[in-house]
């Protein structure tokens, strides 16, 4: 499944505003880590085919769950622990400043010709490996 | 005033002081320069005030290298040239394109961006254009864009101005219709400049007319300003003294062919947010747009890449809320709610316009409705993103003679266009930057269509632009031109024209084949005095 113009689009939205209002059902919900993370992106299924199309291009040397949690973790200088309790807001824009210094320092990914940041294409990583569980 | 040439006797001989053979920009910007200078000029334009096949038809050759556009429909064989068809985007070169740049072999102008400027300025009016005046900063607060803050490592914004466009030949007819020491020989083609028997000087230039007479004109100077191609067809085809071609010592005439190499459709920006604040969407009517270019400090950049521009071409939103109440409609058939529910809402409400056309039609079938609604005043989404890579100097591109002779009997032109990989380099580093930017300042993300492993893509173009063929150079090894434009050991021979660009920049040529023009009619001036 590749990325579509429309997942893109709302990956690269990551403002405020995405993602501010959700239907009943997902707000009664409760979020894992994982499930917080990438709804810091505002777009779950996009971020699963971005994640899914880096991944194959990786091929068998790609990295673990466990590597990419701990790569996005770093880049956003958190622990598990604070992205749990993190205000939502405050994540986002410290996942968004993020992306900013990677786009700076030329940190980026070739997705299927699409330039992303490293710490989005690893957040859309991780949604792919975990879709299964989080579906 | 305007002479036809057939009209004379065969063998006439007009004696003149300077022969200028070519009528578009350079030409007649050359001629009119001149007019009250206090010396006769003549001009030799090969066709009439319009198009005709027939004269048109010399221009015709053959493609032996990347395809690019037909040589008998790149140009025009009549008054004005191909003025009369160009589109009248002007910018002059950046500073840094008169410079030696590390990766570029053979770059570097043998005179200064600031010799030119005052040229440039000249070169304005001419073609009807406003200030001479190309800063982002300058134009935002006229016309109210907004500059981003690129990194100057890596992007700028380059400010384009829109002439009219100038016809010269429509515009300047009267002009050098009432200049009194100003001939314009129509229908007259220079077939051969013929020197003395050093080749130092031009003694005559021979015209020949389709089905008409010969003649010739002896002249104290004579400026080639022909074209970026036909200049130096017209040194090669000179060679009754020097085989190879007149001004051609050192195999330089013809090589180094340049035209600016366009890729369509390299990548497609979309925006985070719709209308982001770019200076690269121009609105129609505004004397001015911006694209997005290469930079002085990625030029001096040792990593191998030549000057670009990225060109964004608007794409609008249209029908974000009918999907939207696609997406509604299917949720709620499966009796649950969409994620982002008020998102979708907003979308409906937003281009209602747009879902009371759609359904109208959808539901009448008839192909318009009371509630069309124009899709260019959409909020702008994204951007298409065409990319124009400065063409480097390589001495295998090059114009050469056929064995294809035209009617007046003379050797046609075959083109060898090459690109290599300083342009191929370029055009990945213009893609990459404008991502690294869009996501850097949080405007959007971008996708970049790959070149092919080797070769290039189908749908590459060239940009009417030829250039390079009579190179300037202070060495004669390495230029067919002086700084002043005159054919190194060829005293009394000028050049005007793209053709003795050393390097083309990533700007389009006209503005400063011009400029170049005009600072060849001072060095004319002095000459003659």
């Amino acid at each position: 499944m590749r990325p579509t113009r429309r997942d893109i689009i709302r990956l690269a939205g990551t403002g405020l505003t995405a993602g501010a209002f959700q239907s009943a059902s997902a707000a009664a919900s409760t979020q894992s880590q994982t499930e917080k993370l990438i709804r810091l992106l505002g777009a779950p299924r996009s971020a699963e085919a971005s994640g899914q199309v880096y991944l194959i291009a990786q091929g068998s040397t790609g990295p673990t769950l466990a590597a990419l949690w701990s790569g996005v973790l770093g880049a956003l200088q958190l622990d598990a622990a604070a992205l749990q309790r993190g205000d939502r807001n405050a994540l986002k824009r410290r996942l968004r400043a993020r992306i900013r210094q990677d786009f700076a320092e030329r940190n980026v990914v070739n997705v299927d010709g699409w330039i992303l940041s490293r710490v989005e294409t690893e957040i859309c990583a991780i949604a792919c490996l975990t879709a299964e569980s989080r579906s | 005033m305007f002479i036809d040439a057939r009209s004379l006797s065969q063998n006439t001989v007009v004696e003149t002081g300077v022969c200028i053979i070519g009528t578009g920009a350079a030409g007649i910007t050359l001629a009119l320069s001149l007019r009250n200078a206090g010396f006769p000029v003549a001009v030799l334009e090969s066709g009439t005030f319009d198009f005709d096949p027939a004269t048109q038809n010399l221009y015709a050759g053959q493609m032996v290298g990347i395809p690019n556009y037909p040589l008998d429909s790149s140009r025009l064989r009549f008054f004005g040239g191909t003025t009369n068809a160009w589109a009248g985007t002007c910018r002059p070169l950046d500073p840094e394109d008169f410079e030696r740049r590390p990766a570029i072999p053979l770059s570097g102008w043998p005179l200064r961006r600031t010799d030119l400027v005052p040229y440039y300025e000249q070169a304005q009016p001419l073609c009807q254009l406003g200030p001479f005046e190309y800063d982002p900063g300058f134009w935002s607060a006229q016309i109210g864009h907004i500059d981003q803050p690129f990194d100057p490592a890596r992007l700028k914004t380059a400010i384009f101005q829109l002439s009219p466009p100038t016809r010269f030949g429509q515009v300047y007819r009267d002009a050098l219709r009432q200049a009194e020491t100003v001939s314009v020989y129509l229908n007259a083609n220079a077939v051969d400049l013929t020197a003395n028997p050093t080749a130092s000087t031009v003694d005559v230039v021979k015209v020949a007319c389709l089905g008409g007479p010969t003649f010739s004109l002896r002249s104290q100077f004579v400026v080639l300003a022909a074209g970026g191609l036909e200049n130096a067809r017209i040194l090669l085809l000179s060679n009754g003294v020097q085989p190879a071609g007149l001004g051609n010592t050192h195999d330089l005439v013809g090589r180094y062919f340049m035209d600016h190499a366009f890729f369509p459709w390299g990548g497609v920006a979309h925006f985070a947010a719709p209308n982001p604040p770019l200076a690269h969407l121009g609105r129609p009517g505004e004397p001015v747009f911006g694209t997005l270019a290469s930079t002085a400090q990625a030029a001096s950049d040792a990593n191998g890449t030549a000057g670009f521009q990225i060109l964004m071409t608007d794409m609008y939103r249209v029908v974000e809320g009918v999907e939207s109440l696609k997406t509604v409609a299917d949720a709620l058939a499966h009796f649950s709610l969409p994620e982002h529910l008020w998102e979708h809402l907003g979308n409906i409400l937003q281009d209602s316009d747009a879902i009371a056309d759609s359904l109208y039609r959808t539901l009448t079938g008839r192909l318009t409705s009371p509630f069309t609604s124009d899709p260019t005043a959409g909020p702008v989404v994204g951007a298409r993103m065409d990319v124009l890579v400065e063409h480097t100097p390589n001495p295998a591109s090059r114009v050469l003679l056929s064995h294809d002779r035209d009617a007046l009997g003379q050797n046609r032109i075959a083109l060898d266009w090459r690109l290599g990989e300083i342009e191929r380099r370029t055009y990945q580093r213009a893609l990459e930057s404008v991502a690294l930017e869009l996501g850097r300042l949080g405007i959007g993300r971008v996708h970049v269509k790959a070149l092919p492993d080797t070769g290039w893509p189908q749908n590459l173009l060239g940009t009417y632009h030829p250039s390079g063929t009579t190179r300037m150079s202070d060495d004669p090894k390495t230029g067919v031109v002086d700084a002043s434009c005159r054919v190194h050991g060829v005293s009394n021979l000028y050049v005007a024209g793209s053709s003795v660009f050393p390097t083309v920049g990533y700007a389009n040529p006209t503005l400063t084949i011009v400029a170049l023009a005009l600072r060849l009619a001072d060095e004319l001036r002095r000459q003659m005095a």
